[in-house]
């Protein structure tokens, strides 16, 4: 679709009732919660030459993703690689360069605000900073009743019964309610947080590092949490982290973000077992061989040719090939994908000969030759 | 002497429901180039601890105690000095990196501006020193990410903004509350570093909040453990992995996901933090501790010398369970 494509569907007479999630007729397959296919999102950056066009950086380079009702999906990649952008295209908070995103069947880049406020019901979002996003004059009462309010449900008394059964499954007493933001630690508010997302019971919840802010008791506490929401409410997430410790913990499947694309999609015990992209690798099995973080997927206005594999210069397997052809995601069987010309081997193959190279990289500090 | 003594440190704060003992006698010393960890349970009172060292308490916030920096009791500094003595003497990392930055001016101008003012550098070495700094933070193309507005930072990018920010001027002591949530294990250490030879350079002292035991571990030689706006344990960060003795401290490091553990539910420790505003007597910890004996709720557990420079708040440290607990695991 076009960044800017009329709102054709907006408020259309004939469009479905914003409450009711489509149920699948018999026999045909199930509509993905959430659906996301090429989706691109570029920022200029500030000019550093007078003469040269404003060099672009491309956050969300390419990715397609599909969630299923009551799955969850981890999202993990170093700083800047994109993975809240990618959350905001999702939730419909900023508009894509190129790409589209379906949640329950329906594109929300094309809905009408109106319509869109309601259809909002379905996905709710939790941020990575759960300061900046409660607003500190509303009591708790207005902040987790606030998406009711926007689908129209203002009945007072119902509205405080739905905030205090939704405070208390998220671990904070009803008698939270009248407190405002600035009386909550840190861990607090992210429970506020995400009780403000439970409300409408969404089918989709999209969790922009839900816990980082948390100490590790909390954080244990709200990851059983959401485990138990989801199992109850039949919830899907799009659960973001920079914490792979974290995501094991609520994830079927996992993605592993870099520089805006995915380099590779696996199921969680998959993945973990036997990563089948270098990069996965290097966070799995050594934290700290993941090397030096590479600043961000900055890209200067000459570099859109650039050849190769973007992760070629910090990778110990990478040979004369990668650098002149790119490796496309790549369909690898068993439900995983990855994009990395020798996928094969990593998995069959890989801690042994990383370690192996990695210290002989550390040793020669030259490009090694892949085993 | 220390460059930094807290003495029986308390803060009530205003509540709806009345006054909350928020923090309840903290005590700590931090020397010139010493990092100090401070662990606890969210709301346990780290940050209120960190903003009474720099006099930034919420409105209406009542403070007993004594805080010594060099020598001075900041507690009975006039705000004006005070000021001085932040950003350039004293810096803090906060904890939410949106409500700090100034949404409308450029990271660089942010970190040029306090260098102009507390280390008199014209406009455009501050600005070079600025780069230099994003540069080691990791934040690159550094002049490009300069220009940018904080709006324009992913989470882990504007973290970094901040530690370079605090680092500018140079601090003798640097708070860094929760400074790395937001970054990946390998961007984390290399902040971390970048405090450490900071700290081995030029006498920096650090004061690190965080809940990365991890962390923790690789950054500090002591550490305190926090609960109900109390120093629960504290001790040689070493000491304090190897015994667990507080049972708050063993709940804690029981529930830490970890890359190798199963899959399935993590520990928690059951129940919740206790309300502030309503304490009950005696150990903060009761109402959620499986040794809880009617003494626990009689007095408030005095602090016990359990090994040199290591005391926990607990009446039944000899029923603790011995370390090495295969829950527990220690330092990585
Ligand atoms: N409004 C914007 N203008 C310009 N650049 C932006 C903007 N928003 C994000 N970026 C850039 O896009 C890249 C991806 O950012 P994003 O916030 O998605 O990263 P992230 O993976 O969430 O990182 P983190 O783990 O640090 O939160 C970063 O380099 C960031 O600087
Ligand atoms: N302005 C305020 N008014 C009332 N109570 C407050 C205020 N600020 C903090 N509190 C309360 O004081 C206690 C300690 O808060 P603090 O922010 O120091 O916790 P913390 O240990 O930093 O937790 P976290 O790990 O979640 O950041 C909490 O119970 C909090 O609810
Ligand atoms: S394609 Fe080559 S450089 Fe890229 S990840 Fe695979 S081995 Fe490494
Ligand atoms: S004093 Fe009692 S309640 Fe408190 S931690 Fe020790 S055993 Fe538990
Ligand atoms: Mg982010
Ligand atoms: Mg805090």
């Amino acid at each position: 679709m076009t960044p800017n494509a009329p709102n054709v569907l907006d408020d259309a007479p004939n469009a479905p009732d914003a409450r009711i999630p489509p149920e699948p007729a018999a026999g045909e397959p199930a509509v993905p919660v959430l659906r996301a296919e090429g989706l691109v999102r570029h920022f200029a950056l500030a000019r550093t030459r007078l003469w040269r066009p404003a060099p672009r950086l491309r956050a969300v380079d390419g990715v397609s993703l599909a969630i299923a009702a009551g799955e969850s999906l981890g999202v993990v990649g170093e700083s800047g690689s994109g993975k809240s952008t990618l959350a905001r295209l999702v939730m419909a908070l900023e508009t894509p360069s190129a790409g589209e995103v379906e949640i329950l069947g329906r594109n929300v880049h094309r809905l009408g605000r109106t319509a869109l406020r309601r259809w909002r019901r379905h996905f709710q979002m939790v941020f990575q900073d759960p300061y900046g996003s409660l607003d500190p004059r509303q009591p708790v009462r207005r902040i987790v009743a606030e998406p009711l309010q926007a689908l129209g449900e203002t009945a007072r008394a119902a509205r405080d019964e739905a905030v205090a059964e939704v405070l208390l499954s998220v671990g904070l007493r009803p008698g939270d309610m009248a407190k405002y933001p600035h009386e909550f630690s840190g861990g607090q508010r992210q429970r506020i947080a995400i009780a403000r997302a439970l409300i409408t019971r969404p089918a989709l919840i999209v969790a922009d590092e839900p816990v980082s802010a948390l100490d590790v008791s909390v954080q244990a506490q709200v990851l059983n949490l959401m485990q138990d929401l989801r199992q109850r409410f039949h919830l899907a997430y799009l659960f973001i982290s920079h914490d792979l410790a974290v995501v094991r913990y609520v994830s079927d499947r996992v993605a592993v973000m870099y520089r805006g694309r995915i380099v590779e999609m696996a199921p969680t015990e998959a993945l973990y077992r036997a990563p089948a992209h270098p990069y996965a690798l290097a966070l799995l099995r050594r934290p700290a061989a993941a090397g030096p973080a590479m600043g961000d997927a900055e890209l200067s206005d000459d570099m859109p040719g650039q050849a190769g594999c973007a992760y070629a210069a910090r990778c110990p397997f990478a040979q004369a090939r990668c650098r002149l052809e790119a490796p496309g995601l790549r369909d690898l069987g068993q439900g995983r994908q990855a994009a990395c010309h020798f996928a094969e081997q990593i998995i069959a193959e890989g801690a042994e000969t990383a370690h192996r190279l990695a210290e002989k990289r550390d040793r020669t500090a030259g490009p090694p030759e892949s085993g | 002497m220390a460059l930094l003594e807290v003495e029986d440190l308390r803060v009530t704060l205003p509540t709806a429901r009345g006054p909350a003992a928020a923090l309840r006698g903290v005590s700590f010393s931090l020397e010139a180039g010493e990092a100090l960890g401070l662990v606890g349970e969210s709301g346990s009172g780290k940050s209120l601890t960190a903003l009474a060292l720099l006099g930034l308490l919420p409105e209406g916030a009542a403070v007993g105690g004594h805080i010594r920096f060099a020598g001075r009791d900041l507690l009975a500094l006039p705000e004006r000095e005070l000021c001085r003595l932040r950003g350039n003497r004293i810096a803090m990392i906060f904890q939410e990196p949106m409500t700090a930055l100034n949404p409308l001016q450029t990271i660089g101008r942010q970190i040029a501006e306090p260098l102009r003012l507390h280390r008199a550098l014209s406009r455009s070495a501050a600005a070079d020193e600025a780069i230099r700094l994003l540069g080691r933070v990791g934040l690159k193309p550094a002049a490009g990410r300069a220009r940018a507005y904080p709006h324009q930072l992913s989470g882990g990018q504007r973290q970094r903004a901040m530690i370079a920010m605090a680092l500018a001027c140079a601090p003798d002591l640097l708070v860094a509350d929760e400074p790395t949530t937001a970054l990946d294990v390998t961007v984390a250490r290399q902040s971390l570093d970048l405090m450490a030879a900071l700290a081995a350079e030029s006498g920096m002292a650090l004061l690190l909040i965080s809940h990365d035991l991890g962390i923790i571990a690789e950054t500090t030689r002591r550490m305190l453990v926090m609960y109900g706006g109390q120093v629960v344990e504290s001790g040689p960060t070493a000491a304090v992995f190897a015994a667990l003795a507080h049972p708050y401290t063993r709940g804690l490091f029981a529930a830490r996901p970890r890359l190798d553990g199963m899959p399935g539910r993590l520990p928690t420790i059951p129940g919740s933090v206790p309300d502030l505003a309503d304490l009950p007597p005696g150990c903060p910890f009761a109402g959620r501790c499986a040794l809880a004996i009617a003494a626990c709720t009689a007095a408030e557990p005095p602090a016990v010398d359990i090994g040199p420079g290591h005391q926990a708040r607990c009446i039944r440290l000899d029923q603790q369970p011995p370390a090495g607990d295969p829950v527990a695991g220690g330092p990585a």
